[in-house]
């Protein structure tokens, strides 16, 4: 057999249901991989070993009497750390006044992937507080800056920085991740894999540390869209214990698209946009147009980025309530980030309602603009991955822009991420394909349509390959 | 009075209210960034503000993603 690092979820999926492979052996592999080499891109914040062996020889067991749960029984995965586990495992949300604190129960994602028999390898690590801060470089996170696998001298992007890095470093078959704005598809593109932002409500949160009520998703992080299909079908689903949860079943649907496809690009989404990742995108459009009809569409003129922020800042503020007015981000790793909160009381309630207000208007706007599309296409970043200890551009602070971003993530859209090229300095760039509401099967099926086209989700950092 | 000028006046009265409460908190080298952070807020808010909305125009309160089906 090959060696199980950087083979697909659904390959390994395979190997094991026809016991060409251990659930133990598999286990172990990576578990090592994430010990001897996560340090190097400070991905882990807890390594699960006795719990991973427990769930990988309880697979085993159930796999040999011919009890198969489906495509994850047995798959190893690492999971971002501010999704909460029990037995004893922390769960720290990146942020040193909560190291070492414990949770008595799992987040509902962190169960259904036991169902379905995944074997929890790693909690990973991720910005403090998902971002939600103010952070402006990347040492923002008790468990140091995220190290990018392409080169340790870059930033692995964040919030889900770990996520990112060890499925990029081929440490673990794939990992969740979250994202309120940015934080799945910008990691997953800094480090060459393929990030799956849900439309809102498709995963359950409970159990997840709360950012923002109305932005947060969890999604996968794989090396393929594939893989983030069959991960998302194993989470997914309506959970009484987190209302924002969708009744709309997903069951992921794997194949080409049934007919040509037709994908819009927004009038001005280049903006700002760093050179490299302006000729990759431009390249992957001329890719696609063997598959697609490409048209350029246009969007009502608002102030995108400043509606998605300003609900950001609103909600925020709320969910870390008792670490402002107590004064516990002073603890915080960035410097930025013991401060910038207290700014958010410029929001006043009238702004953020009437965020709201025009959150409905992009919302209707977006699905008006949407119908007949199967995605819309743009950069998953405007930049690629920055140097360590520099300042990166962020929407969110409001520097720099991110259209997309803005537009999905305040309405809600599904995206994904995939690799479409390389800087001239060696780091990945990616695409993303948004979509309508409860149309991932759509956007999966596009970005494999496109990966069928390419091979840049084929390459691996230096130095990871076994 | 000028758009710069209301600026100013709503950046300078969020500053003092934050000070206000957390003052006791907010160290000699943070009031620069504290400044640049509260005018970005500023900036913010008013982009918000600034588009013209129809008493009709409801908040999505009960978040959902918005799909009519065609």
């Amino acid at each position: 057999m090959a060696h199980p690092v950087f083979l697909s979820v659904r390959t390994l999926g395979e190997l094991l249901r026809s016991r060409q492979v251990s659930p133990v052996e598999l286990a172990t592999t990576f578990l090592d991989r994430l010990d001897a080499l996560g340090p190097t891109y400070n991905a882990v914040v807890t390594l699960t070993r006795d719990l991973a062996l427990r769930q990988a020889r309880q697979a085993e067991t159930e796999i040999r009497a011919g009890r198969y749960r489906g495509p994850l029984h047995g798959i190893p995965y690492g999971a971002k750390d501010l999704l909460a586990t029990g037995g004893g495992i922390p769960t720290t949300w990146g942020a040193a006044p909560f190291r070492g604190r414990q949770f008595d129960e799992d987040a509902a994602v962190i169960r259904r992937l036991r169902e379905a028999g995944a074997v929890l390898a790693a909690k990973l690590a991720m910005v403090e507080l998902a971002g939600g801060m103010g952070y402006r470089q990347p040492d923002a996170s008790f468990t140091g800056p995220g190290v990018n696998p392409w080169d340790t001298t870059r930033w692995s992007g964040g919030s889900s920085s770990g996520s990112a890095a060890a499925v990029g470093a081929g440490l673990v078959p794939f990992a969740i991740g979250s994202e309120t704005w940015g934080s799945i598809l910008g990691p997953a593109n800094h480090c060459g894999v393929t990030g799956l932002r849900p439309t809102f409500g498709r995963v359950s949160r409970h159990g997840a540390m709360v950012l923002s009520w109305s932005l947060d998703k969890l999604g996968p992080l794989c090396l393929t869209p594939d893989d983030c299909g069959l991960v998302l079908e194993a989470i997914a689903g309506p959970d009484a214990a987190d209302p924002s949860t969708t009744d709309q079943p997903f069951r992921y649907a794997p194949g080409p698209p049934p007919r040509r496809l037709r994908l819009g690009v927004i009038a001005g989404v280049m903006d700002g946009t760093e050179a490299a990742t302006r000729t990759n995108f431009e390249a992957a459009l001329q890719t696609l147009a063997d598959v697609a009809t490409i048209e350029e569409v246009t969007i009502p003129a608002l102030p995108y980025e400043e509606i998605t922020r300003t609900i950001l800042f609103g909600e925020m503020g709320s969910a870390f309530e008792d670490l402002i007015e107590t004064g516990q981000i002073a603890g915080l790793t960035a410097p930025e980030d013991r401060y910038t909160p207290y700014s958010r009381v410029a929001v006043l309630a009238k702004d953020y309602i009437r965020a709201l207000r025009l959150r409905g208007v992009i919302a209707t706007e977006m699905d008006r603009v949407m119908r007949g599309f199967d995605a819309l296409l743009g950069p998953s970043r405007p930049f690629p991955s920055t140097i360590l200890g520099e300042d990166f551009p962020s929407a969110i602070r409001g520097v720099g822009k991110d259209l997309m971003g803005a537009i999905g993530n305040a309405a809600g859209l599904p995206a994904i991420s995939v690799p479409d090229g390389f800087t001239e300095t060696g780091v990945p760039t990616g695409i993303q394909f948004m979509g309508r509401p409860y149309d991932e099967n759509g956007i999966i099926a596009a970005a494999s349509t496109y990966q069928t086209l390419t091979d840049w989700h084929l390459r691996h950092p230096p130095g990871t390959l076994p | 009075m000028s758009q710069e000028q209301e600026f100013q006046l709503e950046c300078e009265a969020a500053f003092n209210l934050l000070m206000r409460r957390y003052g006791d908190r907010v160290t000699p080298d943070m009031v620069d960034g504290l400044r640049g952070s509260v005018e970005a807020v500023v900036k913010t808010v008013a982009a918000v503000r600034s588009v013209t909305l129809a008493n009709g125009d409801a908040p999505l309160f009960g978040f959902a993603p918005v799909r009519k089906d065609g």
